[in-house]
Formats: C-alpha cells, sequence, structure tokens
C-alpha cells in the first residue's frame, strides 16, 4: 500500500527532528560547561542531515527517499572567552573560555526542529485522511 | 474465518481484482486469508513497537505511526468483508 510508503517517509523526518531536539538540549544543557573529558569547554554540536535511499520498499520504480542523521559534528568556532577571575578555570588573565553555545540560536533551532516535526506529522495526517477518504469510496 | 470457505465457492470476478491482492492463491477467500494474515502482522508490529517505546528503546511516534498503520489496515479489512457479505448476500437472494 501507498500510505506505508508515507508513513515510512515522515517516519524517518520525525526521528530525524527528534535526534536534532536532543543536540539542541545537548547544547543548551551544557552552555556553561567549562570541563570536559577532553580538556577544554564544551563543543557546540551540529546535526548534518543526509538523504537515504527507501530501498526496503518493494517498488523501487519511484526512487523515494527518506532522512536520516548521518553525522553529529562539533561547531568550528571556539571557545567564547569571558572576564570571570573569580572562577576556578580561570586563566592567569582572568579569562574563562566558555562554550561557544549561544542561546538565541539554539531556541531558533529547537522552534525550527518543532515545527518540522509539526509539518511530518501533518503530512501523515493528511495522508491518513485521503486513505480514510479512500475507504468511504465503497460505503 | 468459518465465513471464508463460503464465500470462496461462488467466486465473484469482480472482487478478484481488489487492490492488495498480492497473493497468489486465487479466489476471494485467499485474499481475504492473505489480508487477514497482514493486518494481525501489522497489530504485532504495533505491539512490539509500543513495547519498545514503553521501555524506551524506541520511538513514541514510532509506536503511534505502527498504531495507525494496525488501525487502516483493520479499516480496510472490514471494508472488503463487508463488500464480500453483501456480494454473498446477494447471490444468495437469487431465485432459482
Amino acid at each position: 500500500m501507498n500510505i506505508l510508503k508515507t508513513l515510512d517517509i515522515c517516519s524517518s523526518g520525525l526521528t530525524a527532528q527528534r535526534q536534532r531536539l536532543n543536540v539542541i538540549a545537548e547544547n543548551l544543557a551544557n552552555s556553561h560547561t567549562t570541563r570536559t573529558p577532553q580538556g577544554g569547554p564544551y563543543c557546540r554540536k551540529h546535526v548534518v542531515l543526509a538523504t537515504r535511499p527507501a530501498e526496503e520498499f518493494a517498488s523501487c520504480l519511484e526512487d523515494s527517499v527518506k532522512v536520516a542523521v548521518t553525522d553529529i559534528a562539533e561547531d568550528r568556532q571556539g571557545g567564547r572567552p569571558e572576564y570571570d577571575p573569580g572562577h576556578p578555570d580561570a586563566d592567569d588573565k582572568g579569562m574563562v573560555n566558555y562554550p561557544n553555545v549561544n542561546p538565541v540560536t539554539e531556541m531558533v533551532s529547537l522552534t525550527l526542529a518543532s515545527r518540522a516535526f509539526d509539518a511530518n506529522v501533518s503530512v501523515f495526517r493528511a495522508g491518513r485522511a485521503m486513505a480514510l477518504k479512500a475507504l468511504e469510496i465503497g460505503r | 474465518m468459518k465465513i471464508v470457505p463460503a464465500i470462496s465457492v461462488p467466486e465473484p470476478q469482480a472482487l478478484q481484482s481488489n487492490p492488495g491482492s498480492s497473493g497468489p492463491p486465487p479466489g476471494s477467500g485467499g485474499l481475504f486469508k492473505n489480508m487477514l494474515a497482514q493486518v494481525s502482522q501489522g497489530q504485532r508490529q504495533a505491539d512490539v513497537q509500543i513495547q519498545q517505546a514503553l521501555t524506551g528503546t524506541g520511538e513514541l511516534h514510532d509506536a503511534m505511526l505502527a498504531l495507525e498503520n494496525a488501525n487502516l489496515g483493520l479499516k480496510f479489512l472490514i471494508q472488503v468483508r463487508n463488500k464480500l457479505l453483501q456480494a454473498y448476500e446477494e447471490l444468495n437472494r437469487m431465485s432459482m
């Protein structure tokens, strides 16, 4: 059934946005973390999305693609130095290297992820409504 | 499942061309059995997804999507059953 294809593609989108949300949560939770096992402050993370062929469908005539998180990469920008001489991790000039997490950017990403999730749900709802209408033909 | 052999006797030609008849067995009885198995499979999958969502290994939306899938499958099956019964009753009413 074709509704299953819609379901599968929507599911991949929903999963991708969930993973994006997890990464945003991680960034926001660690927005003031100055210590990590690797040393130095926490580094902001990005989600890299990529298309994935929907190969498990029986008919490969239409090459529909799903989405998937391929990589969770660290931001290339360095930390954000701030003057805070009382901080235990301050250097001899009194500067502390804070993570390069901007809460405003993260909130925007959060809204985008949330809206994208909603959009995927809407697509599925539309597909379901179409299927139910199709079933009503026989009534 | 008792109704299936009774219905497969007349073998109405129109019912064989129903969508979703991917299985090899001809006749509406085989088609119905096939569909029943598929719907049952969908419901089992939904069960598994719900368990995974509750235990934290699966995603919530996957469970809901599997449930919707099972729901739609069942609705489709019911419609097909209604049509089969309708056809059977139509034939039953035929005066010899």
